[in-house]
C-alpha cells in the first residue's frame, strides 16, 4: 500500500512540474505575443495622429484650396464701409 | 534487465538527448543563437514630449522612425545589398558604400528611415540588414514656427537634444526619463518566469501647450512672407502679444529654416531674431521716453516745445527726418511728427538721470527671461560713460541697441496699465496625470494707470494724424508708432540703410494685441510709414476679424 502511495505522489509530482513547465512557456509566448502587440498598438497610434493631424492642418487646407482654386475667391471681405449697410 | 537498469537507461537516454541539443545548439548552429539575449538589459526609450498651440492644434509630434543597420559578416554580395538599400533609400551608392565596413560586426548605415521604407527593405528579405526601432519629430504645421520650436539632434553619444527654440530651452521637460528592462529569456527571446523579470516604466516627456495661436501665427507668416518680397527687405520680423499678460501669441521671423532638414541650413538662420538681434530701434522708442516724463511730471501733455530748425549738441546738429520745422509744437505733437528735435528737447527738460532711469525701469540692457533658448539682454552702458550726444540721440530711439521682445514688453507696459511684464510661450505643460499652468509674472509696475491711459490716446493720435491713412481699416480705433532707425556702419549711419519698424495695438480701449513689425534694409522705401506701417495695418486688420471685433465708428 505504502509503495502505491509513494508511486501516485512522485506521478503527481512529475505530472504538476510538466504543467508548470509547459504553462511557463505559454505565459512566456503570451507575454512575447503582448510585447509585440503593444508595440504594433503603439507604432499604428502614433502613425493614425499623423494622418488625422496632417488632414487637419493648414499646410493640407493650403495644398487643398490651391488644387481647387480657391486662393483668389476665398479672400475675405472687410466691412469698411458698414454706413451702407447700416443704412445711415 | 531489471527495473534499476531501464531506469538508469531512461535516465541516459535523457541526458544523451540533452548533451546532442546543446551540441547543436552551441556548435553546429552556434551563429543563428543569440547568446546576449540571455540577460536582456535594454533601455526603453520614453516618448519625447508634444508640442501644441493654445488650442490643442499640434504643431510638433513625434513619427515613427528606423535606424537601418548592417551586419557585415553575415553578408556574402556587398554590392547587390548596397544595390537593393539605394533603389529603396535613394541616398547613392557610394554614400552606403563609404558606410560599410567588413572588418566589423555591426554598422550603423542611416537612422531617420520612415515605416514605408522600412517595409520595402523588410520585404527584400536581405540577410545581415535589420533595424532599430526609435521615434523623430513630425511638424504638421511644417515651420509655421521654426524660430520657436527649434529642432532636435543629436549629442556626441547619439542621443536625441533639443537645440534652440522651445526644444532647447524645455529639452529637460520634453524629452522625460528612459525606463529599464532586465529580463532573462530563453533562445526563442520568450521571458523567462522563473528567471529576472524586472522593469522601470519609462516617463514620457511633458506636452507642452503653447501661448501661440496656430491662426495669429499663421496670418503673420504669411503676411510677413508676402513682405519681404514686395518692399524687397532683407529680413523681417512680426511678434504679437497680449498686451495684458505677454502670453506672446504670435511670433515669426523670416528667413527661418527647414524644420525637416534642419541640418541643410547654417547655425546663422537657427537664431531668433526675436531675442537674439540687437537693433536701434528709432522712433517706436519716444514712447518710452515721454511716458516716464509725464509720469515723473517733468513734462506735461500740453507742454510747448520751440521746433524752430536743427538743435546743436556738441559739435553734432540733430534734425527732423525730413528737415522740415513746425515751431511751436506739443508732446502730442512731436510723437505725431515723430519729432527728434522736440524729443531732445523733451530729453533736456527731464534731465540725463531721468532720461537713463526711464530706459533701466523699462528693462532695456536685462533680460527680459522670456522662455526661448538664446536671448541677449543688450548692452546698457553705465551711466557714467555717456556722453551728452548720448542722451540726445537716445530720446529718438538710436544709440541704443535692443531686442524686438524688449521693445514689445516695453511698449506692452505703456498701454497696460503701467505692468512691466515677463514675456511668455508655454501656456501648460502636461504630463497626463498632472497639468502645470504658467501664470503671468508683473516684474514691477513702471506707469500708473493715468499715465497709461494719456499714452494711449497720443499713440491713437499719432496713428489719426499718421501719413499712412490709406491703409488704416476704417472704423477702428488703434494706436502705434512708427520708427525708422539707421543702420550704424563703421562708424557712421548710412541713411539708405534703415530699420523700419511699427508697433501698434487694437482696439484702443481694451486692446486684443500688440505687434511688433520689423522690416530690416527694405529697398523699396526707407521710411517705415510707407513699408512696416502698411504691413501692422495689413495683419492687424486679418486679427480683428479674426477676434470678431467689431468696428466701433
Amino acid at each position: 500500500m505504502k509503495k502505491y502511495i509513494i508511486y501516485t505522489v512522485l506521478f503527481a509530482i512529475i505530472v504538476s512540474n510538466i504543467y508548470i513547465f509547459v504553462s511557463g512557456i505559454n505565459l512566456s509566448n503570451e507575454i512575447s505575443k503582448y510585447e509585440k502587440d503593444i508595440m504594433i498598438l503603439h507604432k499604428e497610434n502614433i502613425e493614425l495622429e499623423k494622418i488625422s493631424t496632417g488632414d487637419v492642418s493648414f499646410q493640407k487646407a493650403a495644398s487643398l484650396a490651391a488644387e481647387l482654386d480657391f486662393t483668389k475667391k476665398a479672400i475675405p471681405i472687410y466691412l469698411n464701409n458698414l454706413a451702407v449697410a447700416l443704412n445711415k | 534487465m531489471n527495473k534499476r537498469k531501464l531506469l538508469l537507461l531512461f535516465f541516459l537516454f535523457c541526458y544523451a538527448a540533452i548533451i546532442i541539443k546543446l551540441f547543436s545548439i552551441q556548435i553546429i548552429n552556434s551563429e543563428s543563437v543569440k547568446t546576449d539575449n540571455y540577460l536582456q538589459t535594454e533601455m526603453i526609450l520614453s516618448e519625447r514630449g508634444k508640442i501644441y498651440d493654445r488650442n490643442r492644434n499640434p504643431l510638433v509630434l513625434n513619427q515613427n522612425s528606423y535606424h537601418l543597420y548592417i551586419e557585415p559578416k553575415k553578408i556574402k554580395d556587398k554590392y547587390e545589398v548596397i544595390k537593393k538599400l539605394d533603389e529603396v533609400l535613394k541616398v547613392g551608392e557610394a554614400t552606403i558604400e563609404a558606410r560599410f565596413d567588413d572588418t566589423k560586426y555591426w554598422v550603423s548605415i542611416l537612422s531617420g528611415i520612415e515605416e514605408k521604407e522600412k517595409d520595402k527593405i523588410s520585404k527584400l528579405n536581405l540577410k545581415g540588414v535589420g533595424f532599430n526601432y526609435g521615434m523623430k519629430r513630425y511638424y504638421p504645421e511644417a515651420s509655421l514656427a521654426a524660430h520657436l520650436v527649434g529642432f532636435v539632434g543629436k549629442n556626441e553619444k547619439a542621443e536625441d537634444v533639443g537645440y534652440f527654440g522651445l526644444e532647447g530651452f524645455y529639452d529637460k521637460e520634453l524629452k522625460g526619463i528612459p525606463g529599464l528592462l532586465e529580463s532573462e529569456r530563453d533562445l526563442l527571446g520568450r521571458p523567462i518566469l522563473i528567471g529576472t523579470q524586472e522593469k522601470i516604466d519609462p516617463e514620457n516627456g511633458r506636452d507642452l501647450i503653447l501661448t501661440i495661436d496656430k491662426t495669429i501665427q499663421d496670418i503673420s507668416k504669411q503676411s510677413l512672407l508676402n513682405a519681404l518680397k514686395h518692399y524687397k527687405a532683407k529680413q523681417g520680423c512680426i511678434i504679437t502679444a497680449d498686451p495684458y499678460t505677454m502670453q506672446i501669441l504670435g511670433l515669426v521671423c523670416l528667413p527661418d529654416f527647414d524644420l525637416e532638414k534642419y541640418y541643410e541650413f547654417s547655425e546663422s538662420y537657427f537664431k531668433n531674431p526675436a531675442v537674439s538681434d540687437l537693433y536701434e530701434p528709432g522712433s517706436i522708442f519716444k514712447p518710452i521716453i515721454v511716458s516716464y516724463g509725464i509720469l515723473k511730471k517733468l513734462i506735461k501733455p500740453n507742454d510747448i516745445f520751440d521746433e524752430e530748425g536743427p538743435i546743436r549738441i556738441g559739435e553734432y546738429y540733430i534734425r527732423t527726418w525730413n528737415d522740415k520745422y513746425q515751431g511751436k509744437i506739443t508732446v502730442s505733437g512731436i510723437l505725431e511728427k515723430s519729432s527728434n528735435v522736440g524729443m531732445v528737447q523733451i530729453g533736456q527738460q527731464m534731465g540725463n538721470k531721468a532720461v537713463f532711469n526711464a530706459i533701466s525701469d523699462f528693462g532695456f540692457g536685462n533680460l527680459t527671461n522670456i522662455d526661448v533658448q538664446g536671448e541677449v539682454p543688450g548692452n546698457l552702458k553705465p551711466i557714467e560713460n555717456w556722453y551728452p550726444i548720448d542722451f540726445a540721440t537716445v530720446t529718438f530711439g538710436q544709440g541704443i541697441a535692443v531686442t524686438p521682445i524688449q521693445m514689445l514688453r516695453s511698449f506692452a507696459a505703456i498701454i497696460n496699465g503701467g505692468n512691466l511684464l515677463k514675456p511668455y510661450i508655454v501656456l501648460k505643460m502636461d504630463s497626463g496625470d498632472r497639468e502645470i499652468e504658467i501664470k503671468p509674472k508683473i516684474i514691477r509696475k513702471v506707469l500708473n494707470n493715468k499715465t497709461s491711459e494719456i499714452m494711449k490716446k497720443m499713440l491713437h493720435s499719432t496713428v489719426e494724424q499718421g501719413e499712412f491713412q490709406w491703409v488704416k481699416p476704417k472704423g477702428y480705433k488703434m494706436g502705434g508708432k512708427t520708427g525708422t532707425a539707421q543702420i550704424p556702419i563703421e562708424g557712421h549711419y548710412d541713411a539708405s540703410k534703415t530699420i523700419a519698424s511699427f508697433i501698434g495695438f487694437a482696439p484702443l480701449d481694451k486692446p486684443k494685441f500688440i505687434t511688433l513689425v520689423v522690416l530690416r534694409e527694405p529697398e523699396s522705401s526707407p521710411w517705415a510709414s510707407e513699408t512696416a506701417a502698411p504691413l501692422f495695418f495689413e495683419v492687424a486688420k486679418e486679427f480683428l476679424i479674426y477676434y470678431n471685433v467689431a468696428p466701433e465708428e
